[in-house]
């Protein structure tokens, strides 16, 4: 969860026609104040039935806790997060 | 007692066991009472199909066996619900070549249920195939959103698009077809089932198209369109599963099993099991993959003999009740599947039902 002291987000991304499993982390002082409420507002939920076929499926993970959010179910408030990821995953 | 019952016990006698026998008995007369009802029925509903199957080869030209497809352009938006039509049945190209790919491999797509199959689209009843093009920005993915397929056009990096392989669009049509069919759960073991499915008839699509043998075929999915940043082949190989790219890790068999709560229970991942135990049922039959092993998978799906939940062995169970049903208990068809289900671990000996039990 931290890397030199600083705490981060970790995302996963999974699923998808590839079925790739990609993951990519964040500070969680680099998250805007509307993420990382729509992230906390999630965690320890219980995970929501797939979307469909080959759907991507996120788990954002930070101090212990995690929350695994569908790709159609992916908040607005989280799209530019995602999209700042976008060339991030490994 | 064994998990073997030989048919000359009669139905009465089971159903005894299943009363008064010890937990093992119970469910291995179950098993076989269950096989035995699912073989007099699929052998019901394959006469229907025959058929269903000779009133169509004199339906009037313009009803079924006529595709009616529309490429949409969703303009790099997430929007699944695009109205910019780029080509419509019967136009001559566009000047966008996703949209033509699309309409291609959707076309052939199509033509290969009908002619092989006699499924006259994904719900058999002629809909209308749906594709969007350029889904999204840098969308690494294409998906089957339940009324249209969506294609995005990659990153560049890890996919360079995903319309110029022909077993993509055959892969996403097929999940319309599944769910039009046994609805497989997409989760766990259910949901590798779905993929595998779409694997399966992605790659019969693609060798139907090509005039391939099982021989002769890649059994690769996701040819050519991997990026710069992958480093493989492809991005699942039916014939040797964990081996298309650098970091697959698909199994070939139960024993690799991947236990994960990503990807909604790896059904990515493990869809290498049933996808392998197909190949195996392929190349052990020979010819033409789609004519023999194809119709025994297709068979389970038309027939809708798997709960939504089915697991590995139940999905399994079922192919080589269809084996049977259309080629007889002992033949090299059933044969061939049987084998490959226990090569790939997904049934052992005990749970194969007895050849005089098929055959009853």
């Amino acid at each position: 969860m931290t890397a030199g002291g600083e705490e981060r987000l970790q995302v996963e991304r999974s699923g998808g026609f590839g079925g790739l499993t990609l993951s990519a982390s964040v500070p969680l002082a680099a998250l805007e104040p509307r993420e990382r409420a729509a992230i906390e507002e999630r965690l320890g939920r219980s995970p929501a039935p797939p979307s469909g076929p080959d759907r991507f499926v996120y788990r954002f993970r930070m101090r212990g806790r995690e929350a695994v959010v569908q790709e159609d179910m992916v908040p607005p408030e989280l799209q530019p997060l995602l999209d700042r990821l976008a060339d991030s995953w490994r | 007692m064994g998990g073997c019952f030989c048919t000359i016990v009669p139905p009465h006698l089971f159903e005894r066991i299943v009363r008064t026998g010890t937990p093992e008995q119970r469910d291995a007369a179950l098993g076989t009472l269950s096989i035995d009802h699912s073989i007099r029925l699929m052998r019901a509903q394959n006469a229907a199909l025959a058929a269903a199957t000779a009133r169509r080869a004199v339906a009037p030209v313009g009803g079924h066996g006529v595709v009616h497809r529309t490429i949409y352009d969703a303009l790099h938006r997430n929007d699944q619900h695009a109205t910019r039509h780029l080509r419509d049945e019967g136009q001559p190209p566009c000047p966008d070549t996703s949209a033509n790919q699309a309409y291609d491999a959707l076309g052939d797509t199509y033509r290969f249920y009908w002619e092989v199959l006699t499924r006259d689209s994904i719900d058999d009843a002629g809909m209308s195939l749906l594709g969007e093009v350029h889904f999204g920005r840098n969308y690494d993915n294409a998906f089957w959103d339940g009324q249209r397929m969506m294609f995005g056009d990659g990153s560049g990096t890890m996919f360079t698009g995903f319309t110029s392989a022909i077993e993509v669009v055959g892969h996403e049509l097929t999940h319309g077809v599944t769910q039009s069919t046994i609805n497989l759960l997409y989760t766990g073991q259910s949901g590798a089932l779905n993929e595998s499915i779409s694997d399966v008839f992605g790659c019969l699509v693609k060798q139907y198209k090509l005039g391939q043998t099982a021989d002769q075929a890649t059994w690769l999915i996701g040819e050519g369109i991997l990026g710069p940043a992958m480093h493989g082949v492809a991005l699942r190989s039916m014939k040797a599963p964990g081996t298309a790219y650098d970091g697959d890790t698909q199994p070939a068999t139960m024993a690799s099993y991947v236990n994960t709560t990503s990807d909604n229970g790896g059904v990515h991942t493990n869809s290498g099991i049933p996808n392998h135990a197909f190949y195996l049922v392929a190349t052990a039959i020979g010819g033409h993959a789609w004519e023999r092993a194809g119709r025994i998978w297709y068979q389970v799906m038309s027939s809708r003999s798997v709960p939504q939940d089915a697991q590995f062995h139940t999905f399994a169970q079922a192919t080589l009740v269809a084996a049977s049903a259309l080629y007889g208990a002992g033949s090299t068809e059933a044969k061939a599947v049987a084998d490959a289900w226990g090569e790939v671990g997904v049934l052992s000996g005990s749970q194969l039902p007895t050849a005089a039990a098929l055959a009853s």
